[in-house]
Order: C-alpha cells, then structure tokens, then sequence
C-alpha cells in the first residue's frame, strides 16, 4: 500500500494507520472507483466503504448523537451514496460530497430527535459506547482518557467538531471545511485554538481535580 | 506549537478511538447498502416530512401519524405512517391518480407487492419496528420511480 491515502489519519505520532477500514483507494484513484462501483462493481464499492468510513462515522458522532443514531445517520449517507453514484459532478472529490451529506444527515435526525426527547449535551463522551472496538489498553491509560474526554466535553460544539474531524483526516482537511462549512484556510488555526482550550481544561482538570466551567 | 498540537491531538485521537472507528457491523452494513442500488428506475426525493417539516405540537404526540410526501418523473406519492394497536400500515396515494403497483422492501431483505386502486391509493402493512424502508412504484407503462430508503 502506498503512503498517499485519502481521509485517513497518518500522524507522527498516530498509534496506528493500519486500521481495518483505512485507506484502500488512494486519492488519484477515487474518480475511477466511483465510476467502477456505478457500473455495478462490487468490490469497488466495498473499496469506498473501508476508505471513507472512518470519516462518515466521525462526521456521525461528532454530533450529539448515541451509537444506535449515528449508525442510522452512516446508513443514510452511504444509501444517498447508492442512490447517486452515477450522479456525482466530480467523483474525484466523493470525502467531500460524503462529509457533507453526512452531516446534513446529522441534523436531520438531530432535528427529529428534538422534536421527541431533549439530549444532554455533555456526558455523550462520559460513557464509553457499548460497542466499544476492541478496547486494548495502550500507552494512554484508562484514566487520562477519561480526563482527556471530560475535557474535551466541555469544548464549545464547533471545536468539537473540528478536532474530531481533524483527527480522522489528512491535510488539507477539504472534508473537514466542506462538513463545517469553514474557508479551508481557517481550519489549521482554529485547530490549534480548540487544542488550546483543551490543553486548559486538561489543566484545570488536573490541578483541582473537579471541573472547571468554561 | 506544531509539535505539541501533534502530540496532543494524537492523545484525544487514542481517547475518542470509539467515535473515530467505526464499528465493523457499521462497515458491513454499508457494505451492504450496496444492495439498494437502483438501476432504469427514475429517482424520488423526500420533499416533505411532518415530522421536521410542520409546526410543532406543544408536545408531540406518539399517536400523531406521520406524513411524508416524494416527488420524482411526474409523480407525487403520498404516505401516512399510520400506527394502531393491530400493527403500523403505510397509508398512500399517488398523484396524478392511476393504477401502479407498489414494492415495499425493508432492511433485512424482504420485500411486500401491492397494487393501488384506480384512485391511486394503497395500503401496506409495515414491520413493526421501526426500520428503513424502500418503495418502489411500477406505472402502467413499466416504467418504475424510486423512492429513496427511509427510516420510518
């Protein structure tokens, strides 16, 4: 596999790229995939799920939403997906047109759900998900991850956003302006001022061992 | 600052690994979704939901039925999600009136086939659960519209 892949996370210092579901199709290839999986190749299609579906599920969960809705709001998007596949102006830019869908997508059932119960914005990064991947303990203990999404809890809504999106994609982040709706530009400085603010929850966190409104 | 940001954003990439991976049924299910593709059938959008779409009640009602409508071609179909103590039926109508016949499919693969009256207007039974739905409207002259999967 090559190094260039697309909507994948390739850090310095990221644990791991080899993940299940990254990076089969490589951005040069992404156009002819998408015409592939629209004349009825198979293979081609399951090629686009693994490569993106790291990113619709980001997108998915980056808004308030449990597992069971985010999984319903994935389901959507790769069903428009379906849908129009022979639709699309420029395959080639397919993270984008899926960023953007999916969050739609996320509103949508956001605004459903609003009309049935009230969510509480905070606490959805307290619990871990049932569905947990296959939780291996790693360098980070279990602990500092807790303190990391208490932390992270607390961000304003769009840094939220933001840095979750910005962990699952490579610069230039063309997903990411494209769910936010942000100049591509504004996007590398608003990330480090949302890591900003979380480094100081962390820190406040940490000093006084309770929470620190913000 | 580069190098710290790097450093820190690698930690809450390792603390939010659950909402940045997806679950491999989430995967297998898109994969899956593939089985939806449409082909020689003219695409219906959702234009209306009373659900999103109606002024809210003060306090929604569960006994509120639900209606949504679709357009695609020349054709209006619609729908009433109606629920009763015997079971969830999809009420319908498609306008301009005329006899069609209607495909309803569900998520787990199971597919129903109706025929509406001369008025336009069917009825189907729905599963129980709430799951996503797909229907597919055959006109007189074989041509079919297809309305997109929705959960309902």
């Amino acid at each position: 596999m090559s190094a260039v892949v697309w909507a994948t996370v390739v850090r310095p210092r990221g644990t791991r790229v080899d993940r299940a579901w990254a990076g089969r199709v490589e951005q040069s290839e992404v156009g002819d995939t998408v015409r592939r999986a629209a004349a009825g190749d198979k293979a081609a299609w399951d090629a686009i799920v693994e490569s993106f579906s790291g990113l619709v599920w980001s997108i998915a969960t980056s808004y308030r939403l449990g597992q069971a809705d985010a999984a319903e709001v994935v389901q959507t998007t790769w069903l428009r997906l379906v849908e129009n596949l022979d639709r699309l102006r420029e395959p080639e830019r397919l993270g984008g047109w899926l960023a953007t869908t999916a969050g739609r997508e996320a509103l949508r059932l956001l605004r459903l759900r609003g009309r049935e119960i009230v969510t509480d914005d905070e606490g959805r990064f307290d619990d871990a998900p049932s569905a947990l991947p296959n939780p291996e303990e790693t360098a980070l203990g279990a602990e500092r991850k807790r303190q990391m999404r208490r932390a992270f809890a607390k961000l304003p809504e769009r840094c939220r956003r933001l840095l979750h999106l910005v962990i699952v994609v490579s610069p230039p982040y063309a997903e990411v302006a494209a769910a936010l709706e942000m100049p591509i530009g504004s996007i590398g400085p608003t990330r480090a001022r949302c890591l900003d603010r979380l480094r100081k929850l962390l820190d406040a966190d940490g000093g006084s061992g309770s929470a620190v409104g913000c | 600052m580069g190098h710290d940001d790097d450093a820190l954003l690698a930690e809450l990439a390792e603390a939010l690994r659950p909402w940045t991976e997806p679950p491999p049924e989430v995967v297998e299910a898109a994969k899956q979704s593939y089985t939806w593709r449409t082909i020689d059938a003219e695409l219906a959008v959702l234009t209306h939901d009373s659900l999103l779409d109606d002024e809210p009640a003060l306090v929604r009602s569960t006994s509120q039925p639900r209606f949504l409508t679709f357009e695609g071609g020349d054709l209006t179909v619609e729908v009433e999600v109606d629920s009763t103590p015997s079971g969830r039926r999809l009420l319908g109508q498609v306008v301009p009136a005329q006899a069609v016949e209607l495909e309803l499919r569900t998520d787990d693969g199971g597919t129903v086939s109706v025929a509406a009256d001369g008025f336009g207007r069917f009825v189907i039974s729905l599963p129980s659960t709430r799951q996503r739905i797909g229907l597919r409207v055959r006109l007189a002259d074989g041509s079919d519209v297809e309305l997109p999967p929705t959960v309902v």
